[in-house]
């Protein structure tokens, strides 16, 4: 496991939940406060990009994926997009992701 | 004629008023006492006759409050080992499943004026059924909320004037699926899940998608949006996958 890759089916559940902690087991949020920032952080001090797979889970809600990685824009207040990398298969579920995290970042601005 | 997605909708209101005794008769007719023996529904009413019978589903009840994925999962395997012979994970089944246990956790509502605490806590249901005649897997999804029109969300989007109070009760679903709503506020971020649905069932992932909620039934896979003389309280969702 390296400190500059997530495979979020190995590394957090291959059965990731809703948005927030309170709706139940793995969230998006969870996900985001306890490995997607804390490595992209690491990533950032290394000058590396951070990879995320999601590849290999039994599926997604939109609001998991939109509170991991529009979240991570919202909390940490800055542009993450060119930061993370993301590996799928699946090049909608790669769009959708990056577009959450674009989104975030136009408001910014 | 019954259906599995009946089924689900015939216990979940049962099962709101438990004061309220429902009695009723097995059917007669083989098919629709069939689908009633194997969806599991005999397993949450009192019964004097004998209906054990072959499993074909799994007819579920569980606390609004959880999104879990754990158990969408097993709900998957279990109806695709019954109809295909194999446990089969599916994606979309997944997303879908999920969204509906989002939408009803962000959509729920304590309803005091019900008999009890319990009654009054929203739920949602969920049954899965091996169609093996057909090959399919049908799910089915209800909560007894308060149904989409009525959401706070739509509620809190009228105010705002981004859902025309004329605009029609199918016209709103209709552009909900499509992601209009959604994009109109600008600013939101949320109501991204029946979109993502909609992709689903055009990219024929998932068939037969259907949803019924307060005045609207819209059989979402055929582009039929239909209104509804009576209003059916809660969000139903029903869907097919096929091998």
């Amino acid at each position: 496991m390296s400190e500059l890759y997530i495979s979020i089916a190995k590394d957090f559940t291959p059965t990731p939940g809703g948005r927030y902690e309170k709706d139940g087991d793995w969230s998006g949020e969870v996900f985001r406060d306890t490995l997607l920032e804390p490595r992209l952080k690491t990533a950032v001090a290394l000058k590396q990009k951070l990879v995320v797979d999601l590849d290999g889970t039994a599926g997604y809600a939109t609001s998991f994926l939109e509170e991991a990685f529009g979240g991570l824009v919202r909390l940490l207040k800055t542009k993450v997009s060119t930061l993370i990398t993301i590996e799928t298969d699946n090049s909608l579920r790669k769009r959708e992701v990056i577009s959450y995290m674009t989104d975030e970042e136009k408001k910014l601005q | 004629m019954i259906t599995p997605d009946a089924a689900l909708a015939l216990i979940a209101t049962i099962k709101k008023f438990p004061k309220r005794a429902v009695q009723g008769s097995v059917p007669v007719a083989e098919i629709p006492k069939t689908l009633l023996k194997q969806s599991g529904f005999f397993d949450h009413v009192r019964h004097k006759v004998d209906l054990k019978g072959t499993k074909s589903g799994v007819l579920t009840r569980y606390n609004s409050k959880q999104v879990d994925g754990e158990l969408a999962q097993r709900l998957i395997l279990r109806g695709t080992e019954l109809a295909f012979g194999a446990p089969t994970p599916s994606e979309a089944a997944y997303c879908v499943l999920l969204e509906g246990m989002q939408n009803t956790v962000d959509h729920a509502h304590y309803t005091p004026e019900l008999d009890d605490e319990e009654s009054a806590r929203e739920r949602w249901w969920a049954l899965v059924y091996a169609d093996e005649e057909r090959n399919r897997v049908c799910f089915a999804m209800l909560d007894t909320g308060v149904g989409i029109l009525k959401s706070a969300r739509l509620k809190k989007l009228r105010k705002l004037g981004l859902v025309l109070n004329t605009a029609s009760d199918t016209g709103i679903i209709r552009d909900m699926f499509a992601g209009v709503i959604q994009s109109r506020t600008g600013l939101d971020n949320r109501g991204k899940g029946l979109p993502a649905i909609q992709q689903l069932s055009d990219a024929g992932s998932i068939k037969d998608l259907t949803l019924v909620s307060n005045t609207v039934c819209a059989r979402v896979g055929a582009n039929d949006y239909a209104s509804m003389d009576a209003s059916f309280g809660g969000t139903l969702l029903y869907w097919e996958i096929e091998k």
